[in-house]
């Protein structure tokens, strides 16, 4: 079920909201949410809500495991246990077309006659996310950072509510735990208040923004990407780094509103990523869980930035590149992880060296741009694909004839585009917004969601479904 | 992890701007859909819901064209089918240019490969046995692999029995009948209509062999004060929507296509295919869509089926291949009937040339 559509602002939603702020006691509440999410969820193909729960009971299982467990050895080989369990399931639904393909590919090159055949695996919409949600949980246990919660009901509305389950943000449990134990009885009126804010605004980034840009520049140019030239590839890089960033953060941000309607907060998960003055600044405010959580889970494990400046770039770049395969199984992905670890690594020693623009506006231009050219990367279907648009943006194919240049530029989705533009690097982003409570602020945000509905007819998935 | 508690505070008290902005919020935003939709199932300016209280915008072609065809007795020998884009082709010239006694222009607005399968099903049962020639034109947006049924199909009395396993499993999409931009501009158009008399609710007419007329385009033309580059411009806006999101040829439409070939093959009549042309501006406008690959893949799929002997294609790349001219449009998709005869004279030159 996707959050832009009628049957979940109509029918979905309203009964739940209806069902949580009505039904007597915590734990009616947590299984009507329990349920009402494995219905969301299991809106998109029932079969694989089992996959879900059972993963989410073999973490609350380990937690409890793990936190009985009386010595170190015996908690390690619980967790180790959980963590084969949960990236198993995340290996084989994911990556075994991957593996395969790549096995056949390295086969051929080396002149071995390999067919491997491709399985039926359909790939769980949100498993990357609920995954990542549970195996936080159990490594908190494990570090003592976090006591294993009694209620297995509990547990499982935090892995499963809808809010966060198919596109993040990444949520721990020692996030939502106090506010689990504590729900409130009653919505309160500010509850609603920045809920609307979150969940309009959110809207609207992804179906006034993110999709014009998609439909207008970035669809049509990137089917194309053998006629591309100079100013093409350039829209179609920059359109993509738009439309990535507001259908992503737009989803967040609605993520954000529900979980408020619900009573419910979660933490931020963008911070005008656009605005950053380098890689490093970038990733503390792009996607923040996703990063805080392979910082926290893998980087510092790995030795983080302690050791030698080898041993950091070592510890970057498999932070990045498994991170880059998080997202997908495939090269394009792999190469964006590598080139965003690269870029970090650079930054480390480059700042280390002092070698750092004195320029605010220079700093911004320099990681904005080494930002778009990875979301090539991250965009086309092929290295090769990539290859291309990198080459025409270089310029190496040539500039458009006057009359395609017109067509590119002049057309009216060009406002959107700029005001993209503008939005991104001078407008305050929704969590710095003023939440104003006046009457004429609950009618323009009225007026935006009565737009954003009627245009819900034209469906279109968020890009994060597909990790 | 202290930058994962950056989460915003409530507050405990309640402030009562806060519920008024709440009441505001939700009673405008609530009030507009309610209103759009109420207006949509009174006013039912799609005929989508049976209880218009004015005349439908929508054209009922399908509905109408398939009255028309019963009434026909005997029934032609030539059938027209595609979009609006070969509605021009008068049935009596093109019975004449063919040479065959009789033909009727079957085209209806928006045509789907679903529309030519079902006409075929209905003509082979109340009229199969007289066609001898079929005149097809097949837009690239046949077989759009991003655009649902025409919903006049869906909802058609005259073809109910004809549209079994060509339409998808009905899948409620009240949402979008009730309050989507297509209802909306429905509704305006029709209550312009109602309240001002402004703008015909349709802009063409057909007679009875299905042959369309456009009164106010064409006594434009006949008073010369017609003027084609707004209606291009228009058309250009309308057609980058279609193929924003037309991303290949579906197989779904593909195989439907198929059928209405097979049948016509079962039936004894020649299929002769041609994609309809769109005006020089509007194709050099859409470099930058899918128009150019969806177009080339059609033609590719014509000359295949071409090669398996289930219809005659004719391959125009320009108008000026049969002798059009720019200026023999009504907007950027529509051949005035001069062209379309121009169009309709070569297909058959050639055809009699082959035979």
């Amino acid at each position: 079920m996707l959050f832009n559509s009628y049957v979940f602002l109509f029918s979905f939603l309203p009964v739940v909201l209806l069902g949580w702020w009505t039904l007597p006691g915590k734990n009616a509440r947590l299984l009507f949410l329990t349920a009402t999410s494995c219905l969301f969820y299991g809106w998109w193909d029932f079969r694989f809500v089992p996959l879900m729960l059972i993963s989410s009971f073999a973490d609350y299982f380990a937690g409890a495991r793990v936190h009985a467990a009386r010595t170190q050895r015996a908690k390690k080989t619980w967790l180790v246990l959980l963590l084969a369990f949960n990236l198993g399931i995340l290996g084989y639904f994911k990556y075994t077309n991957f593996f395969l393909d790549s096995l056949e590919g390295l086969g051929r090159q080396l002149g071995a006659d390999v067919h491997l055949s491709a399985l039926e695996v359909i790939l769980p919409i949100g498993i990357s996310f609920y995954t990542f949600n549970s195996i936080s949980y159990t490594i908190d246990v494990y570090r003592g950072h976090l006591r294993p919660v009694k209620s297995a009901l509990q547990f499982s509305a935090f892995v499963t509510m809808f809010p966060h389950l198919v596109a993040g943000p990444i949520v721990r449990y020692s996030d939502m735990n106090d506010q689990f134990s504590s729900l409130p009885p009653r919505p309160a009126a500010d509850h609603w208040v920045l809920g609307t804010w979150f969940l309009v605004l959110g809207l609207a980034k992804k179906m006034l923004l993110a999709d014009v840009i998609a439909n207008n520049f970035v669809t049509p140019l990137f089917e194309n990407v053998d006629g591309l030239q100079f100013v093409g590839s350039w829209l179609a890089a920059l359109g993509y780094t738009l439309q990535i960033y507001f259908d992503f953060s737009g989803y967040s941000d609605m993520a954000v509103g529900l979980a408020f309607y619900l009573g419910l907060r979660f933490p931020k998960n963008f911070d005008s990523p656009y605005k950053a003055h380098n890689v490093s600044e970038f990733w503390r405010r792009w996607h923040m869980s996703l990063s805080f959580w392979l910082r926290d889970y893998l980087f510092i494990p790995l030795g983080g930035s302690r050791s030698s400046k080898l041993l950091t770039a070592r510890n970057l770049a498999v932070t990045m590149l498994l991170g880059g395969l998080w997202h997908g199984a495939a090269w394009t992905f792999a190469v964006w992880g590598i080139y965003h670890g690269a870029l970090l690594a650079l930054h480390t020693s480059a700042k280390a060296m002092g070698w750092v623009p004195r320029s605010a506006a220079l700093s911004v231009t320099i990681t904005f741009l080494a930002v778009v050219v990875g979301w090539v990367f991250f965009r086309a279907a092929t290295l090769s694909e990539a290859a291309s648009v990198l080459q025409a943006m270089g310029g190496l194919r040539g500039l458009e004839a006057p009359s395609a240049l017109s067509a590119l530029l002049l057309q009216k989705a060009m406002l959107v585009f700029v005001f993209g533009f503008v939005a991104v690097f001078l407008a305050p982003n929704t969590w710095e917004i003023r939440k104003r409570r006046s009457w004429s602020a609950a009618a323009v945000l009225a007026g935006v969601m009565f737009v954003c509905v009627l245009r819900l007819g034209e469906e279109s998935p968020f890009l994060y479904f597909q990790f | 992890m202290a930058d994962q508690q950056d989460v915003p505070r409530v507050q405990a008290r309640i402030d009562p701007r806060d519920r008024r902005f709440a009441q505001a919020f939700f009673g405008i935003f609530l009030g507009s859909c309610f209103l759009v939709a109420a207006a949509s199932v009174v006013l039912d300016p799609l005929a989508t819901f049976g209880t218009g209280a004015v005349t439908p915008v929508v054209w009922l072609d399908r509905d109408q064209k398939a009255q028309a065809y019963a009434r026909l007795w005997p029934k032609p020998e030539l059938l027209i089918l595609g979009s609006s884009r070969v509605m021009k082709a008068r049935p009596a010239r093109v019975a004449q240019i063919a040479g065959v006694g009789s033909a009727f222009n079957f085209a209806v607005n928006s045509a789907r490969a679903e529309d030519h399968a079902a006409i075929l099903r209905m003509v082979a049962d109340i009229g199969g046995g007289r066609v001898t020639h079929l005149l097809i034109g097949v837009d690239p947006e046949c077989f759009h692999d991003n655009s649902p049924p025409d919903p006049r199909l869906e909802k058609s009395r005259h073809f109910r029995p004809y549209v079994d396993g060509l339409l998808p499993a009905t899948k409620l999409n009240l949402g979008e009948q009730l309050l989507s931009l297509q209802a909306l501009e429905s509704v305006e158009k029709s209550l312009r209509h109602v309240v001002f008399g402004q703008g015909a609710p349709r802009s063409g007419v057909f007679d009875d062999l299905g042959f369309l007329s456009y009164p106010e385009w064409e006594e434009q033309q006949r008073r010369g004060v017609f003027v084609l580059a707004p209606n291009v411009q228009k058309s250009l806006h309308e057609y980058r929507i279609r193929y924003a999101n037309f991303r290949s040829l579906d197989p779904k439409r593909l195989a439907a296509f198929r059928e209405m070939l097979e049948r016509a093959r079962v039936l004894g009549a020649v299929v002769s295919a041609f994609i309809p042309p769109l005006h020089p501006d509007m194709v050099a406008a859409m470099q930058d869509t899918t128009l150019a690959v969806r177009t080339a893949e059609t033609r590719a799929l014509l000359a295949s089926l071409e090669r398996e002997r289930l219809l005659e294609f004719h391959d125009f790349e320009s108008i000026a291949a049969f002798g059009g001219r720019p200026d023999e449009f009504f907007d950027g998709a529509h051949l005035t009937e001069a062209s379309t005869t121009k169009l309709v004279t070569k297909i058959y030159q050639r055809s009699h040339a082959v035979q």
